[in-house]
């Protein structure tokens, strides 16, 4: 990895979004479903990216492996892995660099595998396309694979209508460790699944990410699971990214109004205050003009409205939100516009 | 269990089996002898993990699937019996939310049509019809009525297809409700919001309800009553403030534990994986995966020990 080599260490990270932006083609109009997206991550690392459905979550998700659809493009800022630009892959490079450096588990994954192959056939597919491993070879690393996420080996010779929706989740997670990658995109891995075999899901996450020193952007719609698998969070709402910075800031000390809608609205045994959010999240079409939360903004002024709020530093955290700007960048604002 | 006849509904010792695939000889009891008992405007939730049994009880209350045996009572009168089936004219007081809103509603009907259907099955014509589903689009916070009812379901975000699913189920005002997992597709931030006007609505109109889910947290909030199903039993029963501050059985306790907190570490209690073999005639339906299992767990099946007031657990851990 070039982010190990001298004393460029510190200096680059496996992956750094930076200023993202991704538009969808509907009906010959451009529609941003991603606006202005930076992050970084670095080796061993995990960040969250939380957001409501049409957040724009799981877009970012794709675009990192590559795999936008043919309607969206992305267009402004760059994602960069390993210090390389994303963007001047070709396509055959792209290629290798999934699934041997980037896996993603699916949202739905469930539903991922093939139905006519045995799990067992999926594996082995997998380690000889890319490894070019021998079928004896293969079926050994598969079986060593399933029993490191819970399962019998007798698992790899069942089909997937076969398993259990917790033993599926894990079948997924098998085949996306299976060429061990530096960076997991994990997609609402545990939302289908009921608590208690959530958190194995989670706990057995947990695990792997720890003992293959793997880097996992998670992302989700709900918050309780983060601060147990991240240590950074990007809050996104219409596509936007609201506020990020390390978890134990983020959590404990909301900023951005909306950042602080959300976590009031999580659902735990104790809490007997949640307040559900009011409102519907904006849809591609319905965007309005200004911060995409103010017209669900409890703090909102008529600048909101009409002002797409650029992210202000608030300790060690970055907020997009018009409460945090100081004078002085107003006035900053206002001369280059 | 003691039939109270000031209690609204009762269900006595429901059995439901469904034949194994390949094997009609071998049975998977999906729902074990249940009995249980709700108050009038109460909820009671049904909780439990996938496959537990808890969605094919709450199909045959609202007969949706036949028992093979036991009956339930509404008010004092039986209105199913496994052999003569669900009274027809008692059909129309109960009610049923499904899970997914998105596949719950007919893509290609309007939020009108869809809303008014169980009216016009039952006869309701226009102005009347127009009335009721407007009401019921208030009732669910659809406002203003004029803007939804034209719409298509595609053209509504998760949250409102569940308000029309909501809808739909209470224009006839039934008098009993079952809440397959009402939330559990909507967004963390949606979720509340959906609760807080469920309890609304049934609180408004005294309706009684089952609500169904896997999620303590939800139905801790919802519920007055828990009912905690494992493999087609109910091993756990009694108010939510007991089964959350106390929960007794093993299995209550595995699921509290595997509720995310936020801001403390997720600590759930392991479960063994379930070693089948070896297992007596009779014997606890938890024991393949308690961690605190023991002899006579194998060998016999566990009673209902009572705890306290209306609280009590199938676990021999509180045999006295």
């Amino acid at each position: 990895m070039v982010a190990l080599q001298g004393n460029r260490k510190l200096a680059t990270p496996l992956l750094s979004v930076q200023n993202l932006s991704i538009a969808y083609r509907i009906r010959e109009k451009y529609y941003e479903a991603v606006r202005d997206v930076s992050f970084d991550l670095d080796e061993g690392e995990s960040v969250a990216l939380v957001g409501e459905s049409g957040s724009g979550k799981s877009t970012i998700g794709l675009s990192i492996l590559g795999l936008l659809p043919k309607n969206a493009r992305i267009t402004s800022g760059r994602i960069l892995f390993g210090g390389k630009s994303l963007g001047d892959l070709s396509r055959e490079e792209m290629r290798t660099l999934r699934w041997k450096q980037i896996s993603m588990i699916f949202q739905g994954s469930m539903n991922s595998l093939d139905p006519i192959f045995k799990v067992g056939d999926q594996m082995v597919e997998l380690l000889r396309f890319h490894k070019g491993m021998s079928k004896q070879e293969a079926k050994t690393i598969s079986a060593e694979f399933i029993q490191s996420v819970g399962l019998k080996p007798s698992a790899l010779d069942l089909y997937p209508h076969e398993l259990s929706g917790g033993m599926k989740q894990r079948v997924v997670i098998a085949l996306a460790l299976l060429l061990n990658s530096n960076l997991l995109i994990a997609d609402e891995p545990t939302t289908a699944l009921d608590v208690t075999t959530q958190a194995e899901i989670v706990a057995l996450m947990l695990r792997l990410k720890a003992s293959h020193n793997m880097s996992m952007i998670f992302i989700t719609h709900d918050l309780s699971l983060v601060p147990n698998l991240c240590s950074k969070v990007v809050v996104l709402y219409g596509g936007a990214s609201m506020e990020r910075g390390p978890i134990s800031e983020v959590f404990s000390k909301p900023m951005n109004p909306y950042t602080k809608a959300l976590i009031n609205s999580v659902l735990t045994l104790e809490r007997k205050d949640t307040m559900p959010i009011p409102g519907d999240p904006p849809t591609l079409r319905s965007m309005p003009n200004g911060c995409p939360f103010s017209p669900r903004c409890a703090s909102a002024f008529l600048e909101c409205e009409s002002v797409f709020p650029e992210e202000y530093n608030v300790s060690n955290a970055k907020v997009r939100c018009l409460l945090y700007r100081t004078k002085k960048q107003e006035q900053q604002e206002l001369e280059r516009a | 269990m003691l039939v109270e006849t000031q209690e609204f509904l009762v269900v006595n010792s429901i059995t439901k089996r469904f034949a194994q695939r390949g094997d009609a000889e071998r049975k998977v009891v999906a729902v074990d002898n249940v009995s249980f008992s709700i108050p009038k405007g109460e909820i009671a939730g049904l909780v439990g993990e996938s496959g537990s049994g808890k969605t094919t009880l709450g199909k045959i209350l609202v007969n949706l699937t036949q028992p093979d045996s036991g009956e339930v009572l509404l008010e004092g009168k039986k209105i199913l019996d496994s052999r003569k089936g669900f009274k027809r004219e008692s059909r129309r007081g109960f009610s049923m939310i499904f899970q997914d809103p998105y596949e719950a509603l007919n893509p290609a009907k309007r939020t009108f049509d869809t809303i008014a259907f169980p009216a016009r099955v039952n006869g309701v014509k226009k102005e009347e019809l127009r009335r009721m589903v407007y009401d019921a689009m208030r009732d669910v916070k659809l406002t203003p009525p004029e803007e939804f009812a034209y719409k298509y379901p595609h053209q509504l975000s998760g949250g409102q297809r569940q308000r029309v699913a909501i809808a739909r189920s209470i224009i006839l005002r039934p008098q009993f409700l079952v809440l397959d997992e009402p939330t559990s597709m909507l967004d963390a931030s949606l979720k509340v919001g959906i609760m807080n006007l469920l309890s609304e609505i049934l609180k408004r109109y005294r309706m009684t309800a089952i609500l169904i889910t896997h999620d303590l947290a939800v139905a801790a909030r919802m519920c007055s009553r828990l009912l905690v199903m494992y493999r087609g039993s109910i091993v756990e029963e009694g108010s939510s403030s007991d089964v959350i501050s106390n929960p007794s059985h093993p299995y209550t306790m595995s699921l509290i534990s595997a509720i995310p907190q936020l801001g403390t570490e997720l600590k759930p209690i392991s479960l063994e994986a379930g070693d089948t073999t070896n297992l007596g005639e009779k014997y606890c339906k938890f024991y393949p995966r308690c961690p605190w299992r023991f002899e006579r767990c194998r060998v016999e099946e566990p009673a209902n020990y009572v705890l306290g007031k209306n609280h009590s657990a199938k676990c021999f851990l509180y045999t006295s």
